[in-house]
C-alpha cells in the first residue's frame, strides 16, 4: 500500500507518488533500449517504453518495494515489442512474406571472420559501438529478433522458436545469418559506410 | 557441428554486443509517461476499460445486467406476446418495402437490356483491376518497404 502523500507533478499537473519519477530515471534507458533492438525504430520504441512505464504504474505498489522491478520491466518490454512486431507482421505477411521460404535446411557457408580483435582494438570504441548498434538496427527483423533475444535477454533457441513461432532450424539458421552480418560488419569497420544485409 | 553452430562466431559477437551499453532514453519520454498518467487519472471510471472499473461497481454492474435480462425474460412470458403482435410490422417498415421493390424491378430491368457478354467483360475488368492493384501494392511494399 502506499502510504506517501502524493506530490503535484509541475509540468503535467499529475499527482503521482514522488518516487515513481526516480523510479523511471533509473529504469527507462533500460526498458528503451530492449525495445529499440527488438523493433530496430527509434519512435515505436519510445511508445513502448511509454507503455511500459503506464503499466508499470498502474502495479507500483508492488514494484517499488520489489528487488526484480528492473526484471519485470525488462520482461514487459520484451514481450511488448514482439507483440507489437508480430501485430505488424500478421498485418503485412501476406505482401512480405508468401513467396519467401522458410530457409529450413538451407547450407550456410562458413563465415571468415579471422582475427579481428587487433584491428577493433585500435578503433574508436564509442564510434565501433555506435556502428555495431545501427548495423544491429539495420538487420532484417527476422534476423534481429532472434540475435537480440539469445544475446540479450538469453534465451536458448527452443525458447525463442517457441516465442516467435517458428521452427528451430529457422531460429539457428536466422540468429547465424545475423552473428555473420554483424562480423562482417565489425571487420570491414566505422570507416566503411556502405553494408551488404 | 555444422555452421550454424560455430561457436567462435557465436562467441565472437556475443562479446562485441554484450559490450554495448544500454542506449539513452529520449528526453520526452519521461514527459509523454506522466501525460498519459495525467490523462488516463483525469478519464473518469465509468469511460475507462470495464476492468478498470471498481470491484464494487463491477459487480453492481453485473447483477443489476443479470436482473435486467431475468426480468425482460419474465415480462416476456408474463405479458403473453401474441405471434400476431410479434408479426405486426409498423407503416414505415411497409414504405420500406415499396421501395425495395421499386429498386430490384429497376434493377431486374436494366439487367435484362444489357447484353450477357457486358456482365461478363464488366466482372473481368474488375477482378483484373483488383488484382493488378493488389499486385502492384505487394511489389511496392516488397521493394520499398521490407528491408532485405
Amino acid at each position: 500500500m502506499n502510504d506517501d502523500p502524493p506530490v503535484q507533478n509541475s509540468t503535467t499537473g499529475l499527482t503521482a507518488s514522488e518516487d515513481f519519477p526516480s523510479f523511471m530515471c533509473r529504469y527507462q534507458d533500460m526498458v528503451y533500449t530492449t525495445a529499440a533492438r527488438l523493433l530496430g525504430n527509434d519512435a515505436q520504441a519510445e511508445d513502448i517504453a511509454q507503455e511500459v512505464f503506464v503499466k508499470a504504474y498502474e502495479r507500483w505498489d508492488d514494484l517499488r518495494e520489489s528487488p526484480a522491478a528492473g526484471g519485470w520491466l525488462k520482461t514487459v518490454a520484451t514481450n511488448m515489442s514482439i507483440n507489437h512486431l508480430q501485430r505488424y507482421r500478421n498485418r503485412w505477411r501476406f505482401f512480405s512474406e508468401f513467396a519467401r521460404p522458410d530457409d529450413e535446411g538451407e547450407e550456410a557457408p562458413p563465415v571468415d571472420f579471422a582475427a579481428p580483435e587487433p584491428e577493433l582494438s585500435e578503433l574508436d570504441r564509442a564510434e565501433r559501438r555506435e556502428w555495431l548498434e545501427r548495423g544491429l538496427a539495420q538487420l532484417p527483423e527476422r534476423q534481429r529478433v532472434p540475435l537480440v533475444l539469445y544475446h540479450f535477454e538469453e534465451l536458448s533457441y527452443e525458447e525463442i522458436a517457441a516465442r516467435l513461432g517458428v521452427s528451430l532450424a529457422k531460429v539457428k539458421i536466422d540468429i547465424w545469418r545475423g552473428r555473420a552480418a554483424l562480423a562482417g560488419l565489425l571487420a570491414r569497420g566505422p570507416g566503411c559506410e556502405q553494408n551488404t544485409f | 557441428m555444422t555452421p550454424h553452430e560455430d561457436p567462435r562466431l557465436e562467441q565472437y559477437v556475443h562479446r562485441a554486443l554484450r559490450e554495448l551499453p544500454d542506449r539513452r532514453a529520449p528526453r520526452s519520454l519521461e514527459g509523454r509517461v506522466m501525460a498519459a498518467l495525467a490523462a488516463r487519472q483525469a478519464t473518469p471510471w465509468w469511460r475507462s476499460s470495464f476492468d478498470r472499473w471498481p470491484v464494487a461497481a463491477r459487480g453492481a454492474f453485473l447483477l443489476l445486467a443479470g436482473g435486467l435480462v431475468v426480468a425482460l425474460m419474465q415480462l416476456g412470458s408474463s405479458a403473453g406476446l401474441s405471434a400476431d403482435r410479434v408479426t405486426e410490422s409498423p407503416a414505415w417498415l411497409d414504405g420500406l418495402r415499396v421501395v425495395w421493390s421499386s429498386l430490384c424491378s429497376a434493377a431486374s430491368t436494366v439487367e435484362r437490356n444489357i447484353p450477357r457478354a457486358w456482365w461478363y467483360g464488366a466482372v473481368s475488368a474488375v477482378l483484373v483491376a483488383y488484382v493488378g492493384l493488389f499486385g502492384l501494392g505487394a511489389t511496392a511494399y516488397r521493394t520499398f518497404v521490407v528491408k532485405r
